[in-house]
C-alpha cells in the first residue's frame, strides 16, 4: 500500500532530481508536509519563477531576470574586453574572484564531438556578431583548459581572425600554493612559456 | 590478479565520485578495458595530463579477472598528439575513431590491428591534412579488422562472383552487393559500378568525385546503423555535407 495520491506524486517528482533517490524523496516530502504553509508557498513560487522569470540576456547570454542583465548594464566595466566562458556558473566563479571588471559572453557549452556538440550548438556566431557590432578590442577566452575547452578556444580564435581583434587565453601553469616537484610536465611547460615580469 | 603493463589509448573518460575517474582504454594487447584511476579527476599529480585522449600512453594496471574495473596504477605519455584539438575537423575525426573503437568492440577482445589503426589515425591527423578519402580509408580499415566490412566482392545472396562492371546493386539489409539475378528479388539500391568497385579494391585514394565520396559515406553509415545498431555522435562532423 502506497501513500495517499498527492504525497506519492510529490515523492515521485522529487526523486527525479539529481542525487535524490526514493528514500530521500520520501523524507523531503514528509518534511514539506510538516512545514508551515507560507514556506511551502514560497518554495513552490521560487521554483516556478526560475522557469517563468529567468531568461538569457540578449547581449551576453548569461541567465537573468532583466534584459540586458545587470553586468551588461554596468557602465563601470571595461567595454573593450569580453571574457568568454562556458557556463553561467563559470561566470559566477570568475566574477566572485575578480569582481566588476569584465563583460562576459556565455557559450552554453563547449565543442565536444563525442557528445555530438559542434560550434553551431554554442553561442559562437553570436559572439562574432557582437565583436563586429561593438568596439571590442580584446576577447579573453576563459573556457576550461582541457581538450574540449582548448578546442573551443582555438575555434573561436579562428572565427575572430578576420576581425583583427586581440584574442587572449587565460593563463595556465602551476597553481597558487603548488609545488614544482609534483607538477606534470605539460603544466611545467605552460608555466615556463607563460612566464611574466615579476614587477 | 597481477600487474599488467601495456600501451593504450584513452577512448572515453567518465567522472566517478568527487575525485576518481573511469576510463575506457584501448590497449595494444588486450583490446578494450575499463579502468578506474583513483584521484584521476581532480588536479592530482598522478594522472594529470596522462589519462587523456590524443596520446599513446603506457599504463600499469591490476587486471580484474572478474568482471569489473581494472585499477590503474600508473600512466606515462609515450607519444603526444596534442594540437589535433586546435582543428575542429581533425578533433572530430580523432574522436570518431575513438567512438568506433569504444562502441564496436567488447571488453578484452584483443585486436592489435585496431590499436595500430588508432595510432596511425593520430599520427596522420597530427602530421598531415585530413581528407574525406583518408577518413574513409581509415574507417574501412577499422571495419575490416573488426570483421564488419560489407561484402563488395561476391553476391551476398547466391555467393557468385560479380565482375567489376556489374557491381551496381547494394543491399544494405544483406550487407553487400547483389548480382543482377538476385537484385530482381532482393531489396537494394543502385549505384554506379565505379563506386562499388572502388570499395571492393579499397582504392579510396582514387575516389576523387565528391558525389561518390558522399555516397560512399552514406553506404557505410547506413550499413553501420542497420547492422550494428550504432549511431555515432561525431559522425555528422566528419562526413561530406551533401
Ligand atoms: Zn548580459
Ligand atoms: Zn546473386
Amino acid at each position: 500500500m502506497g501513500y495517499p495520491g498527492p504525497v506519492e506524486r510529490l515523492i515521485e517528482n522529487l526523486s527525479k532530481l539529481p542525487g535524490i533517490g526514493r528514500k530521500t524523496a520520501t523524507r523531503l516530502a514528509f518534511f514539506l508536509l510538516n512545514s508551515r504553509v507560507d514556506y511551502v508557498k514560497e518554495l513552490s513560487q521560487s521554483i516556478q519563477d526560475i522557469k517563468e522569470k529567468i531568461k538569457l540576456c540578449s547581449i551576453c547570454f548569461n541567465i537573468t531576470d532583466i534584459d540586458p542583465c545587470t553586468i551588461c548594464k554596468d557602465q563601470k566595466r571595461d567595454s573593450s574586453v569580453i571574457c568568454v566562458v562556458e557556463e553561467p556558473s563559470h561566470l559566477m566563479v570568475l566574477e566572485q574572484a575578480y569582481p566588476g571588471v569584465f563583460r562576459y559572453h556565455v557559450l552554453h557549452g563547449v565543442i565536444n564531438p563525442l557528445e555530438g556538440i559542434g560550434p553551431e550548438d554554442l553561442k559562437i556566431a553570436e559572439l562574432v556578431q557582437r565583436v563586429k557590432d561593438s568596439g571590442i578590442s580584446e576577447v579573453l577566452i576563459a573556457t576550461n583548459l582541457n581538450l574540449e575547452g582548448n578546442s573551443t578556444a582555438y575555434y573561436i580564435a579562428d572565427q575572430l581572425k578576420p576581425l583583427n581583434v586581440k584574442v587572449t587565453r587565460i593563463a595556465s601553469g602551476i597553481p597558487a600554493g603548488g609545488d614544482i616537484i609534483y607538477t606534470d610536465p605539460q603544466t611545467i611547460k605552460n608555466s615556463l612559456e607563460n612566464r611574466r615580469d615579476i614587477f | 590478479m597481477g600487474l599488467v603493463k601495456d600501451q593504450a589509448i584513452v577512448l572515453k573518460k567518465l567522472s566517478y565520485g568527487e575525485s576518481d575517474r573511469i576510463v575506457h582504454l584501448f590497449t595494444r594487447t588486450f583490446g578494450k578495458i575499463s579502468g578506474i584511476a583513483k584521484g584521476g579527476n581532480k588536479s592530482i599529480r598522478r594522472f594529470m595530463n596522462t589519462l587523456e585522449p590524443l596520446r599513446i600512453i603506457e599504463i600499469e594496471y591490476f587486471d580484474n579477472r572478474m568482471k569489473g574495473l581494472s585499477k590503474i596504477q600508473n600512466a606515462y605519455v609515450l607519444e603526444d598528439f596534442q594540437g589535433i584539438e586546435k582543428d575542429f575537423r581533425k578533433f572530430s575525426v580523432a574522436t570518431f575513431f575513438m567512438e568506433v573503437a569504444d562502441r564496436l568492440t567488447k571488453e578484452k577482445e584483443p585486436n592489435p590491428r585496431l590499436f595500430q589503426i588508432l595510432c596511425s589515425t593520430y599520427r596522420e591527423l597530427k602530421n598531415t591534412e585530413v581528407t574525406f578519402q583518408k577518413i574513409l580509408r581509415l574507417l574501412l580499415d577499422s571495419l575490416e579488422v573488426l570483421g564488419f566490412l560489407p561484402n563488395f566482392k561476391t553476391c551476398v545472396h547466391c555467393n557468385r562472383e560479380v565482375s567489376n562492371g556489374n557491381k551496381r546493386f547494394f543491399s544494405n539489409q544483406k550487407g553487400g552487393i547483389l548480382c543482377e539475378t538476385c537484385a530482381r528479388t532482393n531489396l537494394h539500391k543502385t549505384y554506379s559500378p565505379e563506386l562499388l568497385t572502388f570499395f571492393s579494391h579499397l582504392e579510396i585514394s582514387e575516389l576523387k568525385d565528391e558525389g561518390y565520396l558522399a555516397l560512399a559515406f552514406e553506404i557505410i553509415e547506413n550499413f553501420i546503423r542497420y547492422h550494428l545498431d550504432v549511431e555515432f555522435k561525431s559522425f555528422k562532423f566528419i562526413k561530406p555535407v551533401p
